[in-house]
């Protein structure tokens, strides 16, 4: 209520048109009688000139008016305003003190100087300015004058969208902060992602296990495979050792019989070339190519064939040509032409006539003509039909369609193609010994050179020499096999034979034979069998490194994630994540019916089905701004909410009927505009000014009263002034509520 | 209407949409207004995880 009220108000000051007002006689009568009582809502009715718009604009701006943004202050009311303070055209000196229902006491003041304070004393009589952010933070200013009134309840939306904004505003952070917690409980010890590392762990440690016995039968595989051919290989260097020995022996006893030659010094040149011609004898590696054709022979797949169709003959000529492969070199190391040349003589019958009659007859038993005619026909089958346009012509040959030919031509194809296979194995022996002819003949020329370096330190008896080199020589081949076979009972003995086994002839052949069986999974492909092994071994090996490593990742992983400590909210990390998930969602709700309103409160009309029970919301929410109430055809009708959804909104009461808003009178409109602005639901204390109500019947107008009422209520309500102009002259007159 | 029916009917209204049942919307409108008063208050994220879980 209104306390205090005075003001001094000077109309073009210093001109000779200077005029004074002061207020009211009626005003200043009604506030120091204390007529008004307590009210704080007060009805003017005074006539033209009368000060009474002057007053409202006074203490609209004493209360910070002038700051209002631009949709709270009508542009009207706002030239009003600037009018008021323009210092050329008058003067004002103005003052007020009304009482806040909770004891404060309000003093606004303002003059020409531009001074402009408001103080607050509180109950205890402690005053204190305050700035205009903090009286708006208590107070809510209403200064309006009715105009358009329904394209204003229309704008009511803006209290909309700011409710929105603050909404969002609470949204917006909790959203952040929930998912904030959802990381952090992320980081803290989770007993699913432990028992997934170590179910991870557990099952490459038996994948490790079961790869790892893998291994070990592979390696064993292998070990049988390699201590079989090192067995047979043992056997032959220890049988080479032995023949050499009893050679040696009789050449020892020979040499015994025979008077040695005169000798000359050898010169250390010489020794030298002798020794470089032997090692380059040694190098042409022919008992190697020699072991290479035996095996080739002995160990093919159609080895009983060969053993079938060799003669005697064949058979003899193989054994002295392939049983002692060091033989010819040791020839070749003595210069024994007689030796060497008949070697070369049996290599060559060997390999035009032993051999080639051996294929021949092999290849006939598989019908090699047979063969290259299939292989030809099918070729000529596929030339015909790349080139033809149609199949007429075999069809009419052979009644059958090609494919079907084809098809019979494949299969005899594969019976035949055996062939193949000993026309490879003919191709690859003949090539190896034309190999070994020539390396023998070079072999030939080195001794040859050889036993011109020798024979120059030498005198008289050249048989004599000859032996004792040959003896030389033979103790030399003699130590190359004990040297061999030290390396070969090496390996076994490293491959886990033992060496009782290994010292016993006995122990070391039925070693062997059991290989021989239990190897004779892959007889004939032996070779082909270990490289496999070596292969798969290699492959396992790198495999297993590759699941060591992970092992090792993982057990660091484990304890890593083994030592966070437990939270007791880890537990309820999916009930948080559904609810940072709902609200997310809530708040991408919020943003996309928020856009619906503008920021100056017009609606963007989206009659999309997914916004229309929005649309009810926000007309239920303006409907209950004007208490659920309005005025229309003098009666007061109940509403239930605002549709929206059409060009010309409707207030729709709970039976369903809809009123326009076009339909209604200005004054029906003020009123219900001015009801929906007094918002029971506003927090701050409302200061209402309100000019020219004229345009309102008595029914809108006890409306707004009745709201103003129920604001003052509930302590919502500091003062109101309703201003209307009266016809009769030098009128006056208020009235409390 | 005050905010607090508001934001009522726009859970119920969300709700509705993404196909919650009576007892969803009402569970999640409760921590929603309980958990807006205490970022008010800049509670803290114990609270907050208490306020979630206890519903």
């Amino acid at each position: 209520m209104i306390k205090f009220i005075d003001y001094k108000l000077t109309k073009q000051p210093d001109t000779i048109s200077e005029e004074t007002f002061i207020p009211n006689n009626n005003l200043n009568k009604f506030i120091n009688s204390g007529e008004g009582g307590n009210s704080r809502i007060l009805v003017i009715k005074a006539s033209n000139s009368s000060g009474k718009s002057f007053l409202l604009n006074s203490i609209a701006y004493a209360f910070k008016a002038l700051e209002l943004p631009d949709d709270e202050l009508s542009p009207t009311l706002r030239r009003s305003l600037n009018y008021l303070i323009d210092k050329e055209h008058q003067k004002i000196n103005f003052e007020i003190d009304i009482v806040d229902p909770d004891g404060f006491k309000i003093n606004s003041k303002f003059n020409y100087l531009d001074e402009n304070e408001i103080r607050i004393t509180d109950k205890e009589g402690v005053s204190g300015e305050i700035d205009s952010n903090e009286f708006s933070n208590r107070y809510k200013l209403l200064y309006d004058i009715p105009e358009n009134p329904l394209d204003r309840i229309y704008k009511l939306l803006k209290s909309i969208k700011e409710f929105n904004g603050d909404i969002l505003g609470s949204l917006n952070p909790l959203d952040i902060k929930i998912r904030d917690i959802l990381k952090s409980i992320k980081d803290e010890r989770d007993e699913v992602i432990i028992k997934k590392i170590q179910d991870r762990i557990d099952s490459n440690l038996e994948l490790k296990k079961n790869r790892e016995d893998k291994l070990n039968k592979v390696k064993e595989k292998l070990k049988d495979l390699e201590n079989y051919n090192n067995l047979i290989r043992l056997k032959k260097s220890i049988d080479s050792k032995s023949r050499k020995e009893i050679e040696f022996s009789n050449i020892e006893k020979e040499l015994r019989s025979l008077k040695p030659s005169s000798r000359l010094k050898t010169s250390t040149d010489n020794k030298k070339k002798i020794s470089d011609l032997k090692k380059e004898i040694r190098n042409l590696n022919i008992s190697g190519l020699l072991n290479y054709c035996k095996e080739e022979i002995v160990e093919n797949k159609y080895h009983e064939k060969f053993t079938f169709c060799f003669s005697k003959t064949d058979i003899n000529l193989f054994n002295y040509l392939f049983d002692n492969s060091e033989s010819i070199v040791n020839d070749l190391l003595v210069y024994d032409i007689e030796e060497i040349s008949k070697f070369l003589k049996g290599i060559e019958s060997f390999k035009n006539i032993s051999l080639d009659k051996v294929f021949k007859d092999i290849k006939s038993e598989y019908n090699e003509v047979d063969y290259r005619f299939i292989k030809d026909l099918k070729n000529a089958f596929f030339k015909y039909q790349e080139n033809s346009v149609g199949d007429q012509i075999i069809v009419e040959l052979f009644d059958k369609n090609p494919g079907l030919i084809i098809e019979q031509l494949d299969v005899y194809e594969n019976k035949l193609s055996v062939v193949d296979d000993l026309n490879k194995l003919q191709k690859d022996l003949n090539n190896t010994l034309s190999r070994l002819m020539g390396k023998i003949k070079n072999g030939l020329a080195l001794a040859k050179k050889m036993s011109k370096e020798i024979t120059k330190n030498k005198n008289g008896n050249n048989n004599y020499d000859k032996k004792l080199e040959r003896a030389n020589n033979i103790k030399e081949s003699i130590n190359r096999d004990k040297f061999e076979i030290d390396k070969l009972r090496n390996t076994l003995e490293n491959n886990g034979v033992k060496l009782s086994t290994l010292n016993d002839v006995s122990g070391r052949e039925n070693l062997r034979e059991n290989l021989y069986f239990k190897n004779s999974y892959c007889k004939g492909v032996e070779k082909e069998q270990i490289e496999e092994y070596k292969k798969e071994i290699k492959k396992s090996k790198l495999f297993l490194v590759d699941l060591d490593k992970a092992l090792l990742d993982d057990n660091v992983k484990f304890k890593v994630e083994d030592s966070k400590k437990s939270s007791k909210y880890a537990l309820n990390h999916r009930e948080i994540q559904i609810f940072s998930n709902k609200l997310s969602f809530f708040t991408r709700y919020m943003v996309q019916r928020n856009i619906l309103i503008s920021d100056n409160g017009e609606l963007n009309s989206d009659d999309s089905l997914e916004y229309k029970s929005y649309m009810k919301i926000i007309g239920e929410y303006v409907a209950s701004l004007m208490g659920n109430k309005i005025i229309y055809q003098d009666s007061i009708v109940e509403i239930a909410y605002i549709d929206y959804s059409s060009k010309t909104p409707y207030f729709v009461t709970p039976e369903d009927k809809k009123i326009a808003f076009s339909d209604f009178s200005g004054g029906q409109g003020s009123s219900n505009y001015l009801k929906a602005k007094l918002n029971i639901n506003e927090e701050r204390k409302f200061i209402v000014l309100i000019d020219e109500i004229a345009n309102m019947d008595n029914k809108s107008l006890d409306m707004v009263i009745e709201r103003l009422k129920e604001l003052d209520e509930n302590n919502k309500l500091l003062l109101a002034i309703l201003v209307e102009p009266a016809k009769e002259p030098n009128t006056f007159n208020i009235r409390a509520y | 209407m005050n905010e607090e029916e508001y934001l009522e009917k726009l859970v119920e209204d969300f709700g509705e949409i993404n196909g919650y049942s009576s007892e969803e919307k009402n569970e999640f409108s409760t921590v929603l207004k309980k958990l807006m008063a205490l970022n008010d208050k800049e509670g803290s994220f114990e609270e907050i995880i208490e306020i979630i879980i206890k519903q």
